[in-house]
């Protein structure tokens, strides 16, 4: 582990760094506080830091101060080297932010002691952060998929919305949908409809720029929105999604499955009062018509009227085993 | 010149901290030898201009280099200059100051045979 030593006293500063060299430690060394901070706020800092409390410049007391008011980092543990025995100031820097604190000329033993308390309270940190991301993570995302899960796409396209109205640009959306995913499963169970449920969010996730956003949005249905597209080229690009999908099948555990989506398509643009639920509804209704249509297409919602069709008939493409 | 004295300087249990590592001890009193001087010159320099900050200052840091190398009646005496002078206690701090200059006079006699021991 690494660890920083801050530290005026040439003497001092070289009694630690061997002793801690000794004890596994990669030790980087500095003289003075500003040069501790340059250190602590670097990515890929130190997570253990013995700072003296009299140095030049800025002293320990103060770098625990300021590297306490920095939220950004991983917890640093602060311990400060003292000669100073008065009660007052070992409050003062407890207070600053140190977590713990050593009388010098220090003990070996008690150092290392020290040390390793230090160790358990950074790795009790890392468990709980740890934790909460994982917590964050199943919180936001679909568990199959990885995907945003309804609610988040859904609330991040409320926000995408009201930013493409007042940047006057166009936010497209699409409903997604596995045509014939219940006869996957009837004919391969569940476990080989997963993987095509899996392999489909992943063909559309990464056929998207890292601007758009796609999401799970029920059982085989997905949601994507391009942001900031040209309205122009939606249709094309929704028609790249889906050939994504149908141009080569899905290698599954069982067996090569092809799967092919039909898309419902609806632009902010032309849907100008709507709120996003509205638009995805209008999404859906596309969908619909696309499913009419006899699947495997792109079909455009209309403000008023049918939904348009975008490409020759489309014909009715099966799920098949080859 | 005055004779080093047993208790100014607790070689032993320095070198039982430092593993009795000669090397390294030869490198500490380096780097001792030539700090204390200079702190000790900038400590006489601060008493002649009746600057006690900086003279607790030197104090402080000459405090901290004799009790890591554990030259504790020394250290003792650092201790007192940096706290009477901090206090802008004059006279108290003059005298102390004479203590150390002597103590470090003894202990630098010392550190010198050492490191003549040390070359051999």
């Amino acid at each position: 582990m690494r660890i920083l030593i801050a530290e005026d006293d040439a003497i001092s500063r070289s009694l630690l760094e061997r002793t801690l060299q000794r004890a596994g430690y990669a030790v980087i060394a500095v003289e003075n506080g500003s040069q501790a901070i340059a250190e602590l706020v670097k990515q890929d800092a130190p997570r253990l830091a013995l700072l003296d409390w009299i140095m030049p410049e800025m002293d320990g007391v103060e770098v625990c101060r300021e590297i306490r008011q920095r939220k950004e980092h991983a917890y640093t543990y602060l311990i400060l080297l003292s000669s100073r025995e008065s009660k007052g100031d070992i409050v003062a820097g407890l207070e600053a932010g140190a977590d713990d604190y050593l009388t010098k000329p220090f003990h070996v033993d008690e150092l290392k002691a020290r040390l390793r308390t230090g160790h358990r309270i950074l790795e009790l940190e890392d468990h709980l952060v740890e934790a909460r991301e994982s917590m964050r993570f199943q919180a936001t995302h679909d568990l199959l998929t990885s995907l945003w899960n309804r609610g988040v796409i859904v609330e991040l396209m409320s926000h995408e919305i009201m930013r493409s109205r007042r940047e006057r640009s166009c936010m497209a959306v699409m409903m997604c949908d596995i045509d014939h995913f219940k006869s996957v499963n009837d004919q391969f169970g569940h476990a080989v409809g997963d993987e095509v449920l899996r392999e489909v969010a992943r063909r559309l996730h990464n056929s998207v720029r890292s601007y758009d956003m796609v999401g799970r949005y029920g059982g085989e249905e997905f949601l994507v929105s391009l942001n900031k597209c040209n309205p122009g080229s939606a249709v094309s690009r929704a028609e790249n999604l889906r050939t994504k999908i149908a141009s080569h099948p899905i290698q599954t555990a069982s067996k090569p499955v092809t799967a092919t989506i039909s898309i419902g398509l609806a632009l902010s643009t032309e849907f100008t009062e709507c709120t996003v639920e509205e638009l995805i509804h209008q999404a859906d209704m596309a969908l619909y018509a696309a499913k009419a249509a006899g699947r495997n297409c792109v079909r455009v919602a209309q403000p008023a009227g049918v939904p348009k069709p975008v490409e020759e008939p489309a014909k009715e493409t099966q799920v098949l085993s080859p | 010149m005055e004779k080093p004295r047993q208790n100014d300087w607790d070689l032993k249990e320095l070198m039982e901290r430092i593993d009795g590592d000669g090397e390294f001890l030869r490198e500490l009193l380096v780097i001792f030898r030539a700090d204390a001087r200079m702190n000790l010159e900038k400590s006489r320099q601060a008493m002649a201009e009746r600057d006690f900050e900086s003279l607790s200052r030197t104090a402080h840091t000459l405090k901290g280099m004799l009790r890591n190398l554990s030259m504790g009646a020394a250290g003792d005496t650092a201790a007192a200059l940096e706290m009477a002078s901090r206090e802008d206690r004059q006279d108290d701090s003059k005298e102390l100051l004479e203590k150390l200059v002597k103590e470090l006079g003894r202990i630098l006699l010392e550190v010198e045979a050492q490191l003549a021991e040390v070359r051999t």
